[in-house]
């Protein structure tokens, strides 16, 4: 092994050894110490995004200065990130420009991710349609009940109010019974991955940090 | 009174006695091993022939001039037959006077006494008394022999073939004037004539080898000096006189003396016990070689034996074995005797079909050499002029033989092992390879040395012949099989002509295109079309007929009672940290659902703390309260927005260790930490609740686990959409969430129970008419592609 990659395990095992120190006992330098190595990591993501977005800022410029097909919705996306970073970066200086965030953020950002997830209705409508067309089997007749189930049994229908045994009975079954009990498995599987692959960074098996 | 004959002497001897009585040498050897001459069935034994190897002689070849030599020793190793052949030739040379006979050869040349002339011997009165069973040809050649003697000479080199070794050693050592006066007249004058015609034959002789020379292949050609070079004996005084005249007897009697007599038949027929018995030590045990003939002649009829014993023993086989000299010159000499025609018919009638064709087979002279010269052979080599018997080699001569000038000797090829035993042995013959190629199995397996199952014959293993010995095998003789002539045409059965047309058949189907029954298609985009139409005009549909077409909700969640008991137990004035952690696309549902939650805390005079770990989450977060909570703002609510928290979970751990450090700044720029909100709380802990309004799972679970250490007795409370409630209900169960309000149904079911009509109220219509339009599209679309799918299974099976 390098010296490179074995200085790079050094220090992730030591400074995460000293978080998990602080974690579970509660001394006050190593609190203090863990708090600090902590701060270094939320500043660090912090910059992380903002290297995200300027990454992003220049592949469009580039594909703007190439004229590249599409590069007419380049120049909006770099226009609208840098009305709203600016915006954004000056209100702390310059507070009346806070309501020209909000607008942009009600006018812009908001329908259009609501109509992605209107769409995604549409979608997953037309595909539960077409599903027994395509794949006529067991599984994708208990996957069509079940989703009819958890429907009928979720809202109240006009005139109708909720449907007895669905909405009391087999609906809470379905969602907190089975749902949960598959939830619970799943959950249990992601602490204990965390936990092996924490340990593992923590004694250099894995390193991720290194870019590879 | 049985009497016994001594070896040395031949005199009888009384029973019992150990010693003769005449010369003294010891009888009792005979009596130990006494001989008998195989008979006509009997297997021969193999039996020592060291006697015979007492002659250092090399063995007499073709062509090659015999030298008579002392052989006295072995004339006790003469084999029984060969006995009785000196003795008839005894009987036929004499004019019938058996003290003239003891006289002339039977009488041992170291004792002559005078009891033995005048008493003639045993085995001589059983000749004598035979001499009545003497067939015709002997008696006539006892009659014409006398004339002969007179009149033809015997050559040098014949010596005759019965040569008696003592005899003549008995007449070279007794004094020629005493001979001439015991010699009957027929006698005497062969005694004076072999010069003349010891010339005349050695001209013969001379002619031919320098004829056959010529045309002679190399082993013949090699023969011929050595035959040279042999000093010529005077035969004439080693020649018995039985045996002179029954030589000369037989060239006077030519047509009636066949190669093969009948007399010769006999004596190899005749029982042991008509015969004196032999008492010769050296005579007890038979030689191999002539075990070898005896068995052959044993096994087949009498003419075929003799044929078989004359001619088809080769010479590289009886190489091996030491000839005597009487044996040699007894081959040589016999061609003396002429080989008539006629007799040479009657023999070949006799022979069979197979053997006749192959006697005059030159490849078998040329390859092999019989062990004994039949007297035909040998009359054409002493016989016949220079020029016929060349012409006769010429034209029996294959033609590689012919190539084989003197001229063109190849090279001495070092001889076979056989051959390098010495000069006692004959030379092999080199065998072209379509000879070679031609002998039969057998023949190559017995040059290792099985002589004698050779001489015997193999017996036949399968067809007509089978078991029978001696049969030549009919398959080797047969030339290889031509290899068999395929056409060029290509020959096809009618069967493989049909599977080549289906091959074809199928090769040409698949070049062409196959056409698929197009399948019914339905364009994806007026489906969707109409999904979306009916989605959203279910949607509106509430709207625009106004008013409230579902009724309220009579069934709540299981959670609702814990998180209502819990909201309405918090102090007054109490600090809450929110948080806003959920995606614009889910501003709606869980705008419905944290609405009357907030509302509640607001309207209790809780103090907000806003923060999220989005960077879209306070943007959320103003939008919320703009539009859900407008009223509590006016009248001067307190709330703080701390913004956005970098790190994940970690930003959340270290948010949960020290949320001043981790959020220093409001979103405003202010220090909210020294705002009326927060001017109290120092950690995590001393807020009086932590809200978390999320549409992901894992950032439920994140705040859960990465603040749990740092709560304390602080409730926490889920908003969370319901496609998250699945995930997050197991922390409500196990007791880590406090309370839990999921999507547009918790939503609707607080403010049920808080008796406020808000969003949700205004969604659940719609909520009801889109859920009730999807379940339909989804119950009939279903339906029909489940049917078109079994059609398509149907027409596909079909």
């Amino acid at each position: 092994m390098k010296p490179k990659g074995l200085f790079s395990i050094i220090v992730a095992s030591v400074f995460g050894l000293l978080v998990l120190t602080g974690y579970f006992i509660k001394l006050s330098l190593l609190v203090k110490i863990s708090d600090l190595f902590l701060n270094w990591a939320i500043l660090l993501a912090a910059f992380a995004v903002l290297l995200g977005i300027f990454n992003l800022l220049i592949v469009h410029m580039r594909k703007m200065a190439s004229r590249q097909k599409g590069s007419g919705y380049s120049l909006l996306l770099v226009l609208a990130m840098l009305t709203t970073f600016v915006i954004g970066v000056i209100i702390p200086f310059y507070p009346k420009a806070a309501p020209a965030l909000d607008f942009v953020f009600r006018a812009f950002q908001l329908p259009i991710e609501a109509s992605l997830m209107a769409i995604l209705t549409v979608t997953l409508v037309y595909s539960s349609i077409r599903l027994l067309g395509r794949r006529l089997n067991v599984f994708s007749i208990v996957f069509l009940l079940t989703v009819l189930l958890i429907l009928l049994g979720t809202v109240s229908f006009p005139f109708l109010g909720t449907l007895p045994w669905l909405s009391d009975l087999i609906r809470p079954f379905v969602a907190q019974v089975l749902a949960g009990g598959g939830a619970r498995g799943l959950l249990i599987g992601v602490a204990l991955g965390s936990l092996v692959m924490g340990l593992r960074v923590l004694f250099g098996a894995d390193h991720p940090y290194g870019g590879k | 009174m049985s009497q016994i004959l001594c070896p040395n002497c031949n005199l009888p001897n009384p029973e019992g006695a150990e010693s003769c009585l005449f010369c003294g040498s010891s009888l009792k050897p005979a009596e130990k091993a006494p001989d008998a001459p195989i008979r006509p069935g009997q297997q021969p034994t193999v039996k020592p022939t060291s006697e015979l190897d007492k002659v250092k002689t090399p063995p007499i070849t073709a062509g090659q001039t015999p030298v008579p030599r002392n052989t006295d020793e072995l004339e006790q190793a003469l084999p029984a037959w060969l006995r009785s052949l000196r003795e008839q030739g005894e009987l036929t040379g004499e004019t019938g006077s058996t003290e003239e006979a003891v006289s002339s050869g039977g009488q041992p040349s170291a004792s002559p006494s005078a009891q033995e002339s005048e008493e003639p011997l045993d085995w001589l009165n059983r000749l004598s008394q035979e001499e009545e069973e003497i067939p015709d040809w002997i008696a006539s050649l006892g009659g014409a022999e006398t004339p002969a003697a007179s009149g033809t000479s015997q050559p040098a080199k014949s010596a005759g073939p019965f040569e008696m070794p003592e005899m003549a050693d008995s007449q070279a050592a007794s004094s020629q004037p005493a001979e001439e006066e015991a010699l009957p007249d027929w006698l005497g004058a062969f005694a004076q004539s072999p010069e003349s015609s010891e010339d005349e034959s050695a001209g013969l002789v001379s002619q031919d080898e320098t004829a056959s020379a010529d045309i002679l292949p190399d082993w013949l050609d090699r023969l011929t000096p050595q035959a040279q070079e042999t000093p010529a004996p005077s035969e004439e005084t080693e020649t018995p006189d039985w045996l002179s005249g029954l030589s000369l007897g037989e060239e006077q009697a030519a047509p009636q003396a066949a190669p093969e007599p009948d007399w010769l038949f006999n004596q190899a027929a005749e029982p042991a016990e008509e015969k004196p018995e032999s008492s010769s030590p050296a005579f007890t045990e038979t030689p191999d070689w002539l075990a070898a003939l005896e068995a052959s002649a044993a096994s087949e009829s009498a003419s075929e034996e003799q044929s078989v014993f004359r001619e088809d023993l080769p010479v590289e086989n009886a190489a091996p074995l030491e000839i005597p000299d009487w044996l040699t010159d007894f081959r040589v000499e016999e061609p003396k005797a002429s080989a008539p025609a006629q007799a040479g018919e009657e023999l070949a009638e006799s022979l069979p079909d197979w053997l006749s064709g192959v006697q005059p087979t030159p490849s078998s002279s040329a390859g092999s050499v019989p062990a004994l010269i039949g007297f035909e052979e040998t009359s054409e080599l002493t016989e016949q002029p220079a020029q016929e018997k060349a012409d006769a080699f010429l034209l029996e001569t294959p033609d590689w033989l012919e190539r084989l000038g003197p001229e063109q000797t190849p090279e001495p090829v070092s001889p076979p092992a056989a051959e390098s035993q010495g000069d006692e042995s004959l030379q092999m013959a080199e065998l072209p390879s379509w000879v070679q190629a031609m002998r039969p199995v057998e023949s190559v397996i017995s040059e290792t040395g099985a002589t004698v199952s050779e001489s015997e014959g193999v017996v036949e293993q399968r067809g007509p012949l089978a078991g029978i010995r001696g049969v030549l095998p009919f398959l080797e003789i047969v030339p290889g099989r031509k290899p068999p002539a395929y056409s060029i045409k290509l020959q096809v059965t009618e069967q493989q002509q049909k599977y080549a047309r289906l091959l074809e058949k199928l090769i040409q189907d698949e070049g062409q295109p196959k056409h698929i029954k197009p399948s019914v298609q339905y364009s994806i985009r007026i489906w969707r079309w109409i999904i979306s139409v009916l989605l959203i005009v279910s949607a509106l549909l509430p709207l625009v007929l106004g008013g409230f077409l579902s009724p309220d909700l009579t069934l709540f969640p299981s959670e609702w009672e814990q998180t209502h008991v819990l909201l309405d137990s918090f102090p007054e004035n109490a600090a809450v940290l929110i948080v806003f952690d959920y995606g614009p696309a889910f501003f709606s549902e869980l705008q419905v659902a944290a609405a009357p939650v907030v509302d509640r805390l607001l309207y209790r005079g809780a103090r907000l703390a806003l923060i999220s770990t989005s960077p879209s989450g306070p943007a959320l977060a103003n939008q919320f309260l703009n539009s859900t909570q407008a009223s509590h703002l006016q009248v001067g609510a307190q709330i703080v927005n701390l913004g956005y928290l970098p790190g994940g979970s970690s930003g959340v751990y270290y948010f949960a260790s020290a949320p001043r450090e981790a959020a220093p700044v409001a979103v405003d720029g202010s220090n909210p930490w020294e705002s009326a909100v927060l001017s109290d709380v120092y950690q995590l802990s001393d807020f009086d609740a932590l809200v978390v309004i999320t549409e992901n799972a894992d950032t439920a679970r994140a705040w859960v686990e990465q603040t749990q250490s740092h709560l304390g007795d602080t409730p926490v409370f889920l908003i969370v959409s319901a496609q998250a409630e699945p995930m997050v209900r197991p922390y409500y169960d196990s007791g880590q969430v406090d309370g839990l309000v999921t999507g547009l149904v918790g939503g609707k079911t607080y403010e049920q129970t808080f008796g406020t009509s808000g969003l949700a109220r205004l969604y659940w219509d719609s909520l009801g008419m889109g859920v009730l339009a999807a379940l339909l599209l989804i119950l009939v679309g279903g339906a029909q592609m489940a049917i078109l799918a079994l059609r398509e299974k149907k027409g596909g099976n079909a």
